[in-house]
């Protein structure tokens, strides 16, 4: 399915969650949407799935507006973030339940349900009660529960939040095996930047009930559009300064650059930043061991720098190094 | 839904309310009726007649809803502290005898109360707690404790021990703990725990009837002989009396406790 | 043992008065009195509850005929016997089965239908729920007067009925009062209870339809089928356990058959009630044997509500299980 949301605002209770807010889905596609905790990412899936009324904009489904149509009978279904699984059915009758209320029969629906089952590595468990299960097969459960609906768009609610890491990973690679394997357009919630960038087709990042970019998670990361996006991928050492005809002029480093003229912020992410041995007027303040890197923090020319070297550096807190910046890594950043 | 269905949903409950106030709004009137006799629809005449009576000296009326307030109001403190003080062991402890608490804590309800009443009579009689108002009070107080103990039990579940260790660990005493903690957390609990055992108490007939043995006057009892005379009017001032004084009950109640959660002491979850 | 020797053997154990110390005071040792706080907690309700049981079974035994004060000491079932055997017994208790079974039923029917409404009309908050509150507050004495002033034949809804040309007289208005069909005692019950019930199921129903019941509408199922498939089933143990409830209130409950039934047959309660305050304390024993059918019946309902709660056990932890 195709998705527009064209200026959609959702109150709850008065308060405003979404504002004016704009989005567009391509067939297919599986986008990330992001967000810290309270920007509005699960309102904006219940909008889409109907369970939520907005109070302005338009919902655009295939070309044809859906505002007004049933939440039973929009296609978008919403795997929540606390699974629903029913209690009074077994793990077969809950992947079995879309089915059933589409009028199959018993089984037929029951073999259908049995073969999701098995595609999401779940065979043997069809008699089992929800309780009796662990939350890692719950999770999956709740995925086949999702496809045995046939959803046109398929909408994941902080699915992998509650696992523990291990679990986490073999989950994210269900969603991607799947999407693989069904082309279902689905929209994956998550405040995860990693999982984020590691699984969508696009990223939209939402703060405070607003997408403030929506992209591919190479131009997200390399090319953020404000400096809460680059903080929100963990920011890093911030530049002000100006670009001249190509070339960006600052107190602390002027390097040529492609971008138009105009004041930028010069993003150097601590990998982009080795410490050398001439004009060592930074002092370090701080070393920590992240185990494949080392944090160092240093202070010079009035500000402080945070920086990432593989191994331990030949150094002590107090010393003294010199800052390479290496522009080919520089993130330009409109101000 | 459908509009239709949903429409038809919204009449059911407009109807079902409309059966619970309307008997309500009848006695109201009917308690200010004149004469209102056969056919008419509303009173032909309003008068102050049934609420003379029952406000008149030689009724009693007033002296014993008084006196019956106040004896519903000490069984439903009684009720409430011991169905409190139940309700924690309950929820935070571990007890042999534990289940048999548990259950024995829902007979009452489930055991006919004229069963218990009858049963009961003989051993309260031998125990000199018949025909006087602690008998009264004790018998009340098994009738209320299944109720004031489930809200408890319920409200204490909810509020949990975390935030007493937490004020433990950082060096409160236990007296501190009760009254800045714990009461205030349990505070709405309370409440609606002592307005049901109130209600349940001062409707009690039966049971006070035969345990107090007709020296124990309350309002409910003076109420019924009124009930099956034929004299709507007066039955119906009754009826309007002990509603307005269970309303005004039930606000006090409120505000008691709102004036202990307000005291300066917050409580810090909802 | 000299002197110098005992001395030396005391010196031996240099702390020995701090040992003797610490032993002295185990006793007040805080680790004991915790023990104790949850049966210091409960004592109250105990001893109230040994009463309860006592009363019970003291009743118990008198049904049986062992009245130590009447010098009644052998068990017997004769006057169980006797009431199979009285018409009117009979048909009291059948009245009370009669009246019992149809207004919980029903009560617990509408009840759950006006809890329904409520939920899905999105009215399982506020004002309404006030309304809905307001017949806990109100005596079934009470209650009856309501009864009377608008079922009786000259009442309110007769001279609706009049003023509409329906009837012609008082005495065309069917009679639901003191008669043997226990229509308006019934009428009286529902008014008291269908509230109850949808009080007591409505905060389970509120929640399940939020959560278990979005979740199937997503999935496709309309609003009633949602209903019937996943919210009425998970809400049964609540609705159950509430049926339960009225129902046994409803069989031992004195005050409605006493003002509003017929003077034959009578209600159980109120039956045993007569043969207890019977001049001739020979009667006391049928009292009581009227009595123990209540409970008896009662306490099949207590095995079903125990069995009850069992079941539910298991079936909350599938809930607790998506959380």
């Amino acid at each position: 399915m195709q998705l527009q949301m064209q200026n959609i605002s959702v109150s709850i209770n008065h308060k405003p969650i979404l504002d004016s807010l704009d989005l567009d889905v391509r067939e297919g596609e599986l986008i990330s949407l992001l967000g810290p905790s309270g920007c509005g990412k699960s309102t904006l899936l219940k909008s889409i799935a109907g369970l939520l009324s907005p109070q302005a904009g338009d919902i655009i489904m295939d070309d044809m507006t859906a505002n007004d149509w049933p939440a039973n009978n929009r296609g978008a279904v919403i795997v929540f973030q606390d699974l629903r699984l029913f209690p009074n059915m077994s793990v077969l009758d809950n992947v079995a339940f879309p089915l059933k209320i589409r009028g199959m029969d018993k089984d037929t629906r029951r073999s259908k349900a049995a073969k999701l089952l098995e595609s999401v590595q779940l065979s043997g468990l069809e008699k089992r009660k929800i309780n009796e299960i662990s939350g890692g097969q719950q999770q999956r459960v709740a995925l086949a529960r999702a496809l045995a609906a046939s959803p046109e768009l398929l909408l994941l609610d902080e699915p992998f939040a509650s696992l523990d890491d291990n679990l986490r990973q073999d989950m994210q690679q269900l969603v991607l095996d799947l999407h693989r394997e069904y082309g279902i357009t689905t929209i994956l919630v998550t405040h995860d930047q990693q999982e984020a960038l590691m699984m969508s087709n696009r990223i939209a990042l939402m703060m405070d009930g607003r997408i403030v970019q929506f992209d591919t998670p190479q131009n997200i990361y390399n090319a953020p559009a404000c400096k809460a996006v680059a903080d929100y991928f963990g920011g890093g050492n911030y530049i002000n300064g100006e670009v001249r005809t190509n070339v960006f002029h600052s107190d602390i480093v002027d390097f040529p650059t492609a971008v138009p003229d105009g004041r930028y912020l010069a993003l150097f992410r601590p990998p982009a930043l080795r410490p050398v041995k001439q004009d060592e007027c930074y002092r370090v303040i701080d070393m920590k061991y992240l185990g494949e890197k080392w944090e160092l923090n240093v202070e010079g020319n009035r500000r402080l720098f945070s920086l990432s070297v593989a191994a331990r550096p030949g150094l002590e807190i107090g010393g003294r190094i010199g800052l390479d910046f290496d522009i080919n890594q520089a993130v330009m950043i409109p101000q | 839904m459908t509009k239709t269905g949903y429409t038809f949903l919204k009449i059911v409950i407009k109807l079902f309310a409309f059966s619970i106030l309307f008997p309500v709004a009848i006695v109201a009137i009917w308690s200010f009726a004149g004469r209102w006799s056969w056919p008419q629809l509303l009173p032909e005449t309003f008068s102050l007649r049934g609420m003379a009576e029952l406000f008149s000296s030689y009724s009693g009326a007033m002296q014993t809803l008084g006196s019956s307030v106040l004896l519903s109001i000490m069984v439903a403190i009684l009720a409430v502290v011991i169905g409190a003080m139940t309700a924690r062991a309950l929820v935070f402890y571990n007890f042999t005898g534990k289940q048999a608490v548990e259950f024995s804590a829902v007979l009452p309800i489930i055991i006919p109360g004229t069963v218990f009443a009858m049963g009961i009579h003989v051993p309260l009689i031998r125990l000199g707690l018949a025909d006087n108002i602690y008998g009264v009070i004790l018998v009340h107080l098994i009738c209320t404790l299944p109720y004031t103990i489930k809200i408890m039990t319920d409200i204490t579940k909810a509020f949990g021990s975390k935030l007493e260790e937490q004020a433990a660990i950082l060096g409160a005493s236990p007296w501190q703990i009760a009254a800045d903690i714990t009461l205030p957390s349990l505070l709405p609990g309370l409440v609606s725990s002592g307005c049901m055992a109130y209600i349940i108490s001062f409707s009690q007939y039966f049971l006070t009837l035969l345990i107090g043995g007709g020296h124990v006057k309350t309002f409910t009892l003076l109420m019924v002989p009124y009930l099956q005379s034929g004299d709507r009017t007066v039955a119906s001032a009754y009826s309007f009396v002990f509603i307005i004084a269970t309303l005004l009950v039930f606000i006090v109640f409120d505000a008691a406790g709102r004036k202990f959660s307000h005291d300066g002491h917050g409580y810090l979850f909802t | 043992m000299s002197a110098d020797q005992q001395t030396a053997k005391i010196k031996l154990h240099p702390g020995w008065l701090e040992q003797i110390k610490r032993i002295s005071h185990k006793g007040f040792c805080p680790l004991n009195r915790a023990k104790a706080v949850p049966y210091l907690l409960i004592l109250p309700f105990a001893i109230l509850s040994l009463l309860f049981i006592y009363g019970i079974g003291n009743g118990f035994l008198q049904s049986f005929g062992i009245i130590p004060s009447l010098d009644l000491n052998t068990p017997t079932l004769k006057y169980y016997i006797e009431i199979f055997s009285r018409p009117e017994l009979l048909s009291s208790i059948w009245i009370s089965l009669y009246i019992t079974l149809v207004s919980s039923v029903t009560a617990a029917v509408l009840g759950v239908l006006i809890c329904a409404a409520l939920v899905l009309t999105g009215h399982d908050r506020g004002r309404m729920m006030g309304v809905v509150k307001i017949p806990i507050a109100i005596p079934h004495t009470v209650v009856a007067l309501f009864v009377i002033c608008i079922f009786a034949q000259s009442g309110l809804l007769a001279r609706v009925l009049y003023s509409l040309g329906l009837i012609s007289s008082q005495s065309s208005f069917p009679s639901l009062l003191y008669t043997g069909n226990g229509a308006g005692i019934i009428l009286a019950y529902l008014w008291k209870e269908v509230p109850f019930i949808a009080f007591f199921v409505i905060s389970v129903m509120a929640n399940i339809s939020s959560t278990l019941g979005e979740a199937a509408e997503n999935l496709g199922a309309g609003k009633w089928r949602t209903f019937i498939e996943v919210t009425l089933p998970l809400c049964m143990p609540a609705i159950k356990n509430a049926f339960l409830i009225v129902f046994a209130y409803t069989l031992g409950a004195y005050e409605l058959p006493y003002l509003l039934g017929a003077t034959a047959p009578r209600a159980l309660p109120v039956q045993a009630f007569i043969e207890y305050t019977h001049p001739d304390l020979q009667h006391r024993p049928y009292a009581m044997a009227l009595n123990g059918i209540m409970f008896f019946i009662s306490f099949i309902i207590v095995l079903l509500y125990y069995r009850l709660v069992q079941r539910d056990k298991s079936m909350m932890n599938g809930m607790n299980a998506n959380d």
